[in-house]
């Protein structure tokens, strides 16, 4: 937040510096809502999906301000804020007629996770972020427009979730906080005939995680206590640079671009933790642990790209695409382990243990795609092939061995398009890609995508769409058995009056999807990891306004028959609108949310949320 | 030819020049009839963005966009004026950016997707950025229809009762912006947000190098926690871990979540198997 104060003061001194702002060149609105909600099951489920809670919510604020004088253009718009909605977002914009632009764009998000009924069910998870973005952008020279920007990502979160520590799984709860701070100086060229664009940006990032003991005790019922738990391990990297280089060019025959990336990373860990457990409640004495270490990682990233088009005359379109990354990375560690374990009369053993361990990670991936195009008056067919590699070669630490695997790939697309009129467009698709070998085991080594498209508008307001996918994917059973299919398709209707007033529409979505991957389990034996998805989606929407009267609102339908973890879900919203003299409208809210697992009720919520709203247009 | 002949043939081919030459067709021309919409989009976000390049583009834009209107001031009727400019038009004044949509960006240009399609013409004041036509979740629901209901799913990105917008993530014409933070595949986008997760790491996680976020968490929705493709950790974990020891009894709770010991999934700088982050 002091961050955010900071921006704001700078804005408003840049404001009163320029003279008094006249209050009839304004426009904008502004609206809040107070809601409040009753809950039904389990809330923690709730806001780990939906994460709503009672309260007050800027539903929208925006005003915009303009003038010929020296500030030409003042804008804010902000929604979210109260305690209502779990994101909150505000965007100021500061317009100079000398062609200089101020800005700073706010969001702030948080997130809950506890569930009961879930894996993960022992975890719980309480996020905030928030991020800023703010800049001053010269354009006026014309062949160059600078802009000089600052980014900063700020995360403060508490988790609560077991360690394993002494043979049993203890609770702890750690404090997240996390800083990542960006520079940029960005220059776009205007005027030469091939658009340059260079930005270059110096970052930091800070993380220090701080474990602390919540003082319940171990889950499996051990009677070893956690005594205490800490950190103050500090994981850094000062000036991060990243530099990026675009070059575009576009005439009426030819079209290209092309970029490129490089960044490093230099990552310093430094600190220690300490964990100490009361054997026995303590009765018979406990046990410390201190790990000291000093580590180090070293990351540097090319990336580059570039796409081609070349329109050969009136019919003929040949594309050229492609892409290259190239990443090195060196780390080393230096740890140092104490272990400490005393009586309860006060006499202790220690152990001092030391380790070195190094590691390296190389990858390098790149891909080229030609494809060439013919447009007819109604139609268009197209086709094309590509190629590429992927090589990974790393050595995760001196324990392990060195892994190094070279990957080839080959595809190829054919597709065709129908438009007959502006109204109708038919698209069908067909891509195949071919692997050989296998980075991991669950690579395929076939994928096929056959993809159906139709968009239509049928006049009078009305629209159909279709559409439909099958994409599947398998490698051999020497390497996983691997065997996916997914085929989502679906269809969408609407209609929208000719004044806008008044709109409805019914989407229809089915998901299936199942993929049988085969495994080595710990024992050695095998087994198989089949997940299932069946899932159908249906929403109803729709809008309409009378006189004074409004009304919208949508309904939406979510079940999953699939064997894995079937669910059905409902969610509704509903807004009646009475719009009043000079630009006021009052509203009441009904919003209501539905889960429902087949497998267990831990999780299952039923939530009606309601409320009020007032906005004033101006 | 004498010189005297010369002259003559000169000077006849001079006045006809002259006589034929018109005005320009600006602004103001158009303003006669379409005494409304001209001066609407004059004052428009489209208009005021053209005059402070040069008020001479604001002066032929209608022109610029609606084609040759020559014949259209002789004998005003919609048939001899172009009511829906192309992409050309559009990109006569937006030429040369990383996100050009004629030629390059295939998909978007084989499916029939025009500019005006996302994009308003600036004749009405929509107070949207970049003068999209709605919001982009809405835009991009026409035809990514698959993708837009799945936002639908338990678990999704949301802002709450606020759609998460599509442009959050994408890139919409194509452009050939790497990830801002270097890292591959769908990485560079979740990155924006999820900074932690950048690297490097003293021990990294092999799979979050080499296909990004996207080798364990379906981004758009998702029905199980943590927008994670599986619904047990276990069958995830254990479908490229096929040398875990054998300890690992996994018809026990402890074992059916992996993350309860090997916390740092994402990569450890402390220890190799990830049992500290």
């Amino acid at each position: 937040m002091p961050r955010m104060k900071w921006f704001l003061i700078l804005i408003t001194m840049v404001v009163s510096a320029t003279g008094p702002l006249s209050a009839q060149n304004w426009t904008g609105a502004i609206g809040a809502a107070y809601l409040w909600q009753d809950v039904d099951g389990n809330e923690d489920s709730f806001r780990s999906q939906i994460n709503l809670q009672e309260g007050f919510m800027l539903e929208d604020l925006s005003l915009l301000y303009r003038n010929d004088g020296a500030v030409s253009e003042f804008s804010i718009d902000a929604w979210g804020f109260g305690d209502a909605n779990p994101a909150e977002a505000a965007k100021l914009g500061l317009e100079f007629g000398a062609g200089i632009r101020v800005f700073f764009d706010y969001d702030r998000r948080t997130s809950f996770f506890n569930l009961a009924g879930s894996d993960l069910a022992n975890r719980t998870d309480d996020w905030e972020i928030a991020r800023y973005h703010g800049g001053v952008v010269i354009d006026s020279w014309r062949p160059l427009e600078i802009t000089l920007g600052y980014r900063a990502v700020e995360r403060e979160v508490t988790v609560e979730r077991p360690i394993y520590g002494l043979n049993e799984m203890y609770p702890v709860g750690i404090d997240l906080d996390e800083t990542m701070q960006e520079w940029t100086v960005r220059l776009v060229t205007r005027t030469l005939p091939v658009r340059l664009e260079f930005e270059q940006s110096m970052a930091t990032y800070t993380r220090k995680n701080r474990p602390f003991a919540t003082g319940e005790p171990a889950i499996g019922g051990d009677p070893d206590e956690l005594g205490s738990i800490s950190s103050s391990v500090v994981e850094e990297m000062d000036n991060v640079p990243t530099t990026r280089f675009i070059a575009s060019y576009s005439s009426k025959r030819f079209e290209g671009v092309a970029s490129l990336l490089w960044r490093s990373s230099e990552l310093d860990v430094s600190g220690s933790d300490s964990q100490s457990y009361l054997i026995g409640g303590g009765d018979i004495g406990t046990w410390e642990m201190v790990d000291s270490a000093l580590g180090a990682a070293e990351q540097d990233t090319f990336a580059g790209a570039f796409s081609l088009g070349f329109r050969l005359g009136n019919r003929w379109t040949l594309r050229l695409n492609g892409d290259y990354r190239d990443g090195s990375s060196n780390s080393s560690i230096a740890t140092d382990r104490l272990s400490r374990v005393t009586s309860p009369l006060g006499a202790d053993i220690t152990w001092r243990t030391s380790f070195d361990d190094q590691g390296t990670f190389d990858f390098t991936d790149s891909r080229t795609r030609l494809t060439v195009e013919y447009r007819g008056n109604k139609f268009a067919v197209w086709g094309g092939g590509s190629s590429g590699s992927r090589e990974y070669d790393w050595r995760l630490s001196e324990d392990t061995g060195r892994f190094d695997v070279k990957r080839d790939s080959t595809g190829y697309l054919l597709g065709a398009s129908w438009n007959p009129s502006k109204a109708v467009d038919l698209t069908v698709e067909f891509d195949r890609g071919d692997f050989d070998r296998y980075i991991f085991r669950v690579d395929p080594e076939t994928v096929d995508r056959a993809t159906l498209k139709l968009r239509t508008r049928l006049g009078k307001g009305w629209r159909l769409d279709l559409h439909g996918r099958h994409v599947q994917s398998d490698n051999p059973p020497e390497v996983a058995a691997l065997d996916t299919k997914a085929t989502p398709f679906g269809i969408a209707c609407s209609w929208t009056s000719a004044d806008g007033n008044s709109s409805f529409g019914l989407d229809l979505e089915q998901y299936n999807f199942k993929t049988d991957t085969g495994l080595v389990l710990p024992t050695g034996g095998t087994g198989r990891s089949i997940y299932e998805l069946d899932l159908s989606t249906a929403t109803l929407y729709g809008h309409t306004r009378s006189g004074i009267f409004g009304v919208s609102g949508s309904v939406t339908y979510l079940e999953d028959d699939g064997d894995s973890w079937p669910m059905d879900a409902w969610n509704g919203r509903l807004r009646l609108t009475l719009y009043g003299a000079s630009g006021l409208e009052y509203s009441a809210l009904l919003q209501y949310w539905s889960y429902d697992e087949v497998a267990t009720d831990l999780d299952d919520f039923d939530v009606l949320r309601y409320g009020l709203a007032v906005n004033w247009r101006f | 030819m004498t010189r005297l002949q010369f002259l003559a043939v000169a000077a006849i081919l001079a006045l006809a020049t002259v006589a034929t030459a018109q005005e320009p067709i600006t602004m103001e021309t158009c303003a006669m009839c379409h005494d409304d919409v001209a001066p609407a989009f004059a004052s428009g976000a489209h208009g005021r963005a053209m005059a402070k390049v040069d008020t001479a583009i604001l002066d032929r834009s209608c022109v610029g966009c609606h084609g040759p209107a020559t014949e259209h001031v002789d004998d005003p009727t919609t048939e001899n004026i172009n009511r829906f400019p192309d992409a050309a038009a559009c990109l006569s004044c937006h030429p040369g950016r990383e996100a050009m949509t004629d030629i390059t960006a295939s998909a978007h240009v084989r499916s029939g997707v025009a500019c005006l399609d996302c994009h308003g013409t600036g004749h009405a004041e929509l107070g949207t950025d970049h003068l999209l036509a709605s919001a982009p979740h809405k835009l991009c629901a026409e035809c990514h229809l698959s993708e837009s209901g799945s936002f639908e799913m338990p678990y999704a990105h949301r802002d709450g009762t606020r759609p998460f917008e599509c442009t959050n993530c994408h890139s919409l014409h194509g452009d050939n912006r790497q990830g801002r933070l270097a890292m591959i595949g769908s990485g560079g986008a979740c990155l924006d947000c999820h900074t932690e997760k950048t690297g490097p790491f003293v021990y990294p996680h092999p799979p979050q190098n080499a296909n990004g976020c996207i080798n364990c968490h379906a981004p758009h929705g998702s029905t199980n926690p943590k927008l994670l493709t599986r619904h047990r950790m276990t069958a995830l974990c254990l479908e490229c871990h096929t040398n875990a020891p054998s300890f690992h009894d996994i018809s026990r709770p402890r074992y059916q979540q992996c993350q309860n010991c090997h916390v740092a999934v994402h990569g450890s700088n402390r220890d190799p198997l990830f049992f500290k982050e």
